[in-house]
């Protein structure tokens, strides 16, 4: 039976989204503010928003959804929804502040080492929103399609995936990102370098992943094969193998390869547009199988 | 009777087990559910290959795990372990997350569709605090189920639960159920 819905897969997804725009942007800030200005900019101005839409989805999810506060009167540590709760809110509220610290004018006027300290915390916080996604799910020793290592890590890279083509989206949109400085071919390339080799190695990492996903859950124990046949041949088979695996990651991988190999410099934006596009949908529908073939596996019990 | 706090458990006998369904109908009188909820339910189960072959009744309910998963992941504390072993639930602390749902192997919990809870097997608390049975068991037209108090060393239920044919289920889950089947 079905218990977490859809509703569950949008919070996900847009915890993904979040954790991996926030993660992307304050990398690209360390590495070089100047050169990667419009990549940082954009994962600032992404970074809030999804979480706060998946934060009032995920109360609507409850049962009882006047009760959500009780999640933060409490703190489990033994209980990972209990820690994320608070995670997710430390990072929303460190999100907030990270974007308006990114405005055009800084209306904080915080000194430099506060500034760095938010930006070292929003790097911590967003990393731990992107592992907790995966781990909520892979704890739970009934649901052997979740109970696997592999998992929280798929579903860490497939976040920063996610966040990082977010911010290609936006870039692909408003190639300005909402700054009056101008328009140079330097700096399309270089931010369209960073996002491609972003892309390349994330991409490449989350398809060795995936397979060792497949692996090892086929050669586990009976109940993990009975659930893995679930997603690769039974009723989630094609949106897996095409949705996810097809459209999700090679097509973006080979669009990143092509990018970086050809060294063209004129800029490609449409081919940007869809390769983030797909990398967005197959980060939605590989959450969606997840949750939902999740539910239906079944640890044997005799 | 010894000083000591009870750790209530109970032995299952699928071997006598005739599939009457009376645990599940007294299960749902007693605790007031309604129509699509159960706290307990008689599954089917086929052991072998014709001719060699065995059909057998195995009623399925919460274990009362020793250490229950449910517990563990509740993010509100709603889910707790009594000190007489019974797996229980504070109802005003729950918010209906259905985290504790998902991770039961046994799947023996479910929402109150009025309440918005979640609610499954209590050993009948209010019955066993009046010393005596739960519903299920003194219904049972085959005493198929033995309930008692597993740190008395004279109860049936000590006697039974040692014995080797004796088997708790899912037990590699590290789940230690306080629920003995007889598979036979």
């Amino acid at each position: 039976m079905i218990h977490w819905t859809y509703l569950i897969t949008f919070y996900l997804f847009s915890a993904g989204v979040s954790a991996g725009a926030m993660m992307v942007s304050i990398a690209a800030d360390f590495i070089n503010p100047v050169k990667y200005g419009k990549i940082v900019r954009a994962g600032a101005y992404i970074a809030p928003f999804p979480i706060m839409a998946g934060m009032v989805v995920l109360i609507f999810d409850l049962e009882r959804p006047l009760l959500f506060w009780l999640l933060l009167t409490t703190f489990k540590y033994k209980s990972i929804m209990s820690v994320g709760a608070w995670i997710i809110t430390f990072f929303s509220a460190t999100s907030i502040i990270y974007f308006i610290l990114n405005l055009r004018k800084d209306y904080l006027k915080l000194k430099p080492g506060t500034s760095r300290a938010i930006k070292i915390m929003g790097l911590i916080l967003s990393t731990c929103v992107a592992l907790y996604t995966g781990l909520l799910l892979s704890t739970l020793t009934a649901r052997p399609l979740w109970n696997t290592q592999a998992l929280p890590v798929l579903l860490f890279i497939s976040s920063v995936i996610d966040g990082l083509a977010a911010i290609a989206l936006l870039l692909c949109l408003r190639p300005d990102c909402f700054s009056q400085s101008p328009q140079t071919d330097e700096t399309i390339n270089n931010n369209n370098t960073f996002i491609h080799t972003g892309d390349f190695v994330l991409l490449f990492s989350l398809l060795i992943c995936t397979l060792v996903f497949l692996i090892g859950m086929g050669s586990s124990t009976g109940s993990a094969a009975s659930a893995l046949s679930i997603i690769t041949s039974g009723k989630f088979s094609v949106l897996f193998w095409v949705g996810f695996v097809a459209a999700g990651i090679v097509i973006p991988l080979i669009a990143a390869s092509y990018e970086l190999c050809t060294k063209v410099t004129t800029h490609r934006p449409w081919l940007n547009f869809i390769a983030a596009s797909l990398a967005l949908t197959g980060g939605y529908i590989v959450r969606g199988i997840i949750v939902n073939a999740g539910q239906l596996s079944r640890a044997i019990l005799f | 009777m010894t000083d000591k706090k009870p750790k209530w458990a109970m032995l299952i006998d699928t071997t006598k087990c005739v599939g009457c369904l009376a645990c599940v109908a007294a299960c749902h009188n007693q605790n007031e559910l309604l129509v699509p909820e159960f706290f307990n339910r008689v599954e089917e189960r086929e052991f072998g290959h014709f001719p060699n072959y065995n059909r057998r009744f195995f009623p399925m309910q919460c274990q009362h795990c020793d250490r229950p998963p449910c517990v563990g992941v509740c993010p509100t504390g709603a889910s707790y372990k009594r000190s007489d072993g019974i797996v229980a639930i504070d109802t005003q602390r729950c918010i209906g997350c259905k985290y504790c749902i998902l991770s039961c192997p046994y799947n023996a919990r479910s929402v109150n569709k009025e309440h918005g809870y979640v609610h499954k097997c209590s050993f009948c608390t209010s019955l066993i605090e009046k010393n005596e049975q739960p519903a299920c068991v003194t219904t049972c037209p085959t005493r198929v189920r033995v309930f008692g108090d597993l740190n008395d060393p004279n109860s049936e239920i000590s006697r039974l639960s040692a014995s080797k044919k004796t088997v708790q289920i899912g037990k590699d889950l590290n789940t230690n159920p306080s629920i003995y089947y007889i598979i036979g």
